[in-house]
């Protein structure tokens, strides 16, 4: 967790990003009634730029992430505006909140990074905050990112990356046989774009659903 | 054949009663804008069809000296609205085909025209490149969005169902109107973009629908 926390830490410390992502802001509105019921979570909140979006939409955010310096920044970025958003530092792997406390999750750039076992518990600590019905929006890693051809495997969903982290990639049948039991509404988008004039792809999962066990 | 200035005056004006006008800057032109514009010191920019102003917004908050035009009187009110909402000025807005653009010859430092070029015919196409490289100053930069032949919407075309899907952006739901549109393969960018250098194209795509419709554009960029 240490490197993990290291790495956050030197993305925050000169340039964050605050302008919300427009996959989050659909979600955001498409599920607004329901995220207003009581407290959302943006595990691996960064900077804080979808909070502070969900908090100019009247809804009540609460930020973790790993980086001392994301969560900083995050708080000086919201006194600045005056926005009632909520940050803290945690471990997505061991969230403080309790069972079925929170009116739904977003993890957006955040559930990549570690081994498989590393991932899964982030999602099963997601779940497990998440009240029954609320909503959730996970960006995953897919198989077919150019890092998890590129990389040395680390084992059978892992594989090195760029920045020296180990990064968990999934088949979409994967994501559906871990989530389908769990969730209802499930959706699993992909969302992806090249680097290098074509040559590389980035590519993502977009989870979405509602929780339900 | 293209949609006419009627069209999309109303088309705007659906978008923003519906509430679906797109606010929040594309990741891409972020970007464009802090990769490139920002880094070359370059002042000056001017969006090609800046619809409701997302990125407009984007370039003021950033301290750029901004020009943003669109066909439709309908998009610059909406974006003059937003503006004064945020508190921003400083930002011209006029009324302008893109294939005909009332500015003097090498008047700006960046140019964006995003996300619709597939509307327009092929001889408008090339139009509007041709414009944008005459409004550009040498070394000015340039970032242009279509839509790809991976989208769905091109097999709905090739089907004969001819479509211009857009999602509502509250209840996800697609709707369909029809309209021929341009899906520009590779090749082909390589040659409608010939006259600009260092020509990067990068591909990005996304599905709806639980992996069932996929949208999909070409990002270029390139220097005059």
């Amino acid at each position: 967790m240490t490197s993990l926390a290291n790495f956050y830490d030197s993305l925050y410390g000169d340039t964050i990003k605050r302008w919300p992502h427009e996959t989050v802001v659909s979600f955001v509105e498409r599920n607004h009634a329901l995220l207003q019921r009581g407290i959302v979570l943006d595990d691996g909140c960064g900077a804080g730029r979808h909070c502070m979006y969900m908090a100019r939409r009247g809804i009540r955010a609460l930020g973790v992430d790993v980086s001392q310096v994301a969560i900083a920044r995050a708080r000086e970025w919201a006194a600045g505006e005056r926005l009632c958003a909520r940050f803290a530092v945690a471990d997505s792997a061991a969230l403080p909140q309790r069972d079925g406390s929170l009116a739904g999750l977003i993890s957006w750039e955040a559930m990549y990074y570690g081994d498989e076992s590393h991932v899964l518990r982030c999602l099963e600590e997601g779940l497990r905050v998440l009240a029954i019905g609320a909503p959730f929006l996970l960006l995953l890693k897919s198989t077919q990112d150019f890092r998890f051809a590129r990389f040395e495997r680390v084992s059978a969903n892992a594989c090195d990356s760029e920045q020296g982290l180990v990064m968990c990639c999934f088949e979409r049948d994967e994501i559906d046989a871990l989530l389908r039991p769990r969730a209802s509404a499930l959706a699993i988008e992909s969302l992806a774009h090249s680097l290098h004039d074509g040559r590389d792809m980035v590519w993502n999962f977009v989870v979405t659903g509602r929780k339900e066990a | 054949m293209a949609r006419d200035t009627d069209s999309w005056e109303q088309y705007h004006i659906d978008l923003e009663h519906n509430g679906n006008a797109l606010l929040w800057p594309d990741e891409f032109v972020i970007r464009f804008l802090y990769g490139l514009v920002l880094r070359r010191k370059q002042r000056r920019i001017l969006e090609v069809g800046c619809g409701a102003g997302r990125h407009v917004v984007l370039f003021a908050r950033a301290g750029l000296e901004v020009v943003g035009t669109d066909i439709a009187n309908s998009a610059l009110d909406f974006t003059k609205r937003r503006l004064g909402q945020e508190g921003l000025s400083g930002v011209t807005l006029q009324q302008a085909s893109a294939t005909d653009l009332p500015f003097a010859d090498a008047s700006f430092d960046a140019l964006l025209a995003w996300r619709f070029l597939h509307v327009l015919d092929r001889e408008q196409a090339q139009g509007a490149l041709a414009e944008a490289a005459r409004v550009l100053s040498p070394g000015g930069s340039l970032l242009v969005g279509t839509r790809s032949p991976r989208s769905t919407n091109h097999e709905l075309i090739r089907e004969g169902r001819g479509a211009d899907a857009d999602f509502d952006y509250k209840s996800g739901q697609l709707s369909e109107r029809a309209l021929r549109e341009i899906y520009y393969t590779r090749s082909e960018l390589d040659t409608l973009f010939c006259a600009f250098k260092n020509v990067e194209i990068e591909h990005m795509e996304w599905t709806r629908q639980n992996g069932t419709f996929t949208v999909a554009y070409w990002s270029i960029t390139a220097t005059k």
